[in-house]
């Protein structure tokens, strides 16, 4: 860094404090260190190449397919100063394995035209090929067409090391830009990717970007939101009515503004896992809850039936069953 | 895995059920849910909702 004093200028720092990237929001991607897992620590990639729907299986914004068969995702602890990675496991008769993420428009608008660096930590104990690309949406936050910027390999080993690369962004890329990590037949073995960092640079990668554990929640929580039962007593979700003899309607208002109205209600499959509280007693669900329509981008509505015990209009509450701790609720408004 | 219809809302929207092939449901969603309308443009039709 150069401190340069003038009488004519005063004090100009050059170089690192007057890069682009130094300040504020520079790392795109949201969970880069992969320390955010709402879904959970594990999950099994998506079966094919995905257009708008991947799946995320684990961590959070961050999708996985596999072609052939499909692979386990994990969140793993790391080493040194570095707490999480994430890890494919590779299977028999896996033929290509993608991880990407999807960046929203209103988070690389300021991209298009300008050069980017792409870095990240990478090993691989089977292949030592490991493609990136570089696309944008073909409209905005749509990605059911897109166009290629750039693509590349990194030559990577069984040791964790980083990798950069820069990427020149098209003026026309104003509609969301997408990165995706590719291998080949990763049928045994495990592929290791962490410290993602996508960031506005014409030099060099910078350093990593290390967010509070908070803020990156909240980032990750307008693209996904899970509220999981403590385990202790019963776990409320969230407060409505008795809308008839049978059934509860109730409110839960997510902790971020959502990208997007979520269309659909993830639960654990198991209907005991849930009930009414209310009146000073727990009823069982008699069937898991379910998505309700006045859903919005800010507050979710569940419907859950029990037998016919409810009074009508009461007010009640959603609560988990008594000491459960697998019970939950998620909500999706991925890219 | 399919789709079935699971409750008519009083809005008068249909919410379904995914049931996985192991008949377990983890999901349910409206109809304008983008995997759930992937499935229905695939040439899918949701079964109807148990009586």
């Amino acid at each position: 860094m150069t401190l340069a004093i003038s009488g004519t200028t005063g004090i100009t720092l050059a170089t690192q404090f007057d890069s682009a990237s130094t300040f504020g929001f520079k790392n795109r991607f949201i969970n880069g260190a992969m320390q955010v897992a709402q879904r959970g620590t594990t999950g099994t990639s998506g079966s094919a190449v995905p257009t708008t729907t991947p799946t995320y299986p684990s961590i959070d914004r961050w999708y996985a397919y596999a072609t052939g068969a499909t692979v386990s995702v994990a969140q793993i602890a790391g080493t040194g100063a570095i707490k999480n990675n994430l890890q494919v496991s590779g299977a028999a008769s896996v033929t290509a394995v993608g991880v990407g993420q999807r960046i929203e428009q209103l988070n690389c608008y300021d991209l298009a035209g300008s050069t980017c660096t792409l870095s990240v930590n990478m090993s691989n104990s089977l292949l030592t090929t490991v493609t990136w690309t570089a696309s944008y949406a073909t409209s905005a936050n749509t990605w059911s067409a897109k166009t290629t910027i750039s693509t590349g390999t990194f030559t990577v080993t069984g040791t964790l090391a980083n990798y950069t690369t820069q990427i020149v962004v098209p003026a026309a890329a104003t509609t969301g830009i997408e990165i995706l990590f590719t291998v080949g037949a990763q049928t045994s073995g495990t592929w290791v990717i962490g410290n993602a960092q996508f960031e506005p640079s014409t030099t060099v990668a910078t350093s990593f970007d290390y967010r509070p554990y908070g803020t990156e929640l909240m980032l990750c929580q307008r693209y996904y939101y899970r509220t999981t039962a403590s385990g202790t007593s019963y776990s409320i979700f969230g407060t409505g009515w008795n809308e008839s003899t049978t059934t509860g309607n109730h409110s839960i208002r997510f902790p971020v503004t959502m990208r997007i109205r979520p269309t659909a209600l993830e639960q654990s499959n198991t209907a005991g896992h849930y009930g009414v509280l209310y009146a000073g007693t727990f009823i069982v669900a008699t069937s898991v809850p379910s998505f309700v329509n006045y859903t919005n981008s800010d507050m979710a509505a569940v419907l859950i039936t029990t037998s016919a015990v409810l009074t009508a209009g009461q007010g009640s509450a959603l609560s988990s069953q008594l000491n459960i701790s697998s019970a939950y609720l998620g909500w999706s408004a991925e890219l | 895995m399919i789709y079935k219809i699971l409750l008519i809302n009083i809005d008068g929207l249909a919410i379904y059920a995914r049931i996985e092939d192991d008949g377990k449901c983890y999901l349910t969603c409206a109809e304008d849910h983008p995997e759930f309308k992937e499935w229905v443009e695939a040439g899918n039709t949701p079964l109807p909702a148990e009586e």
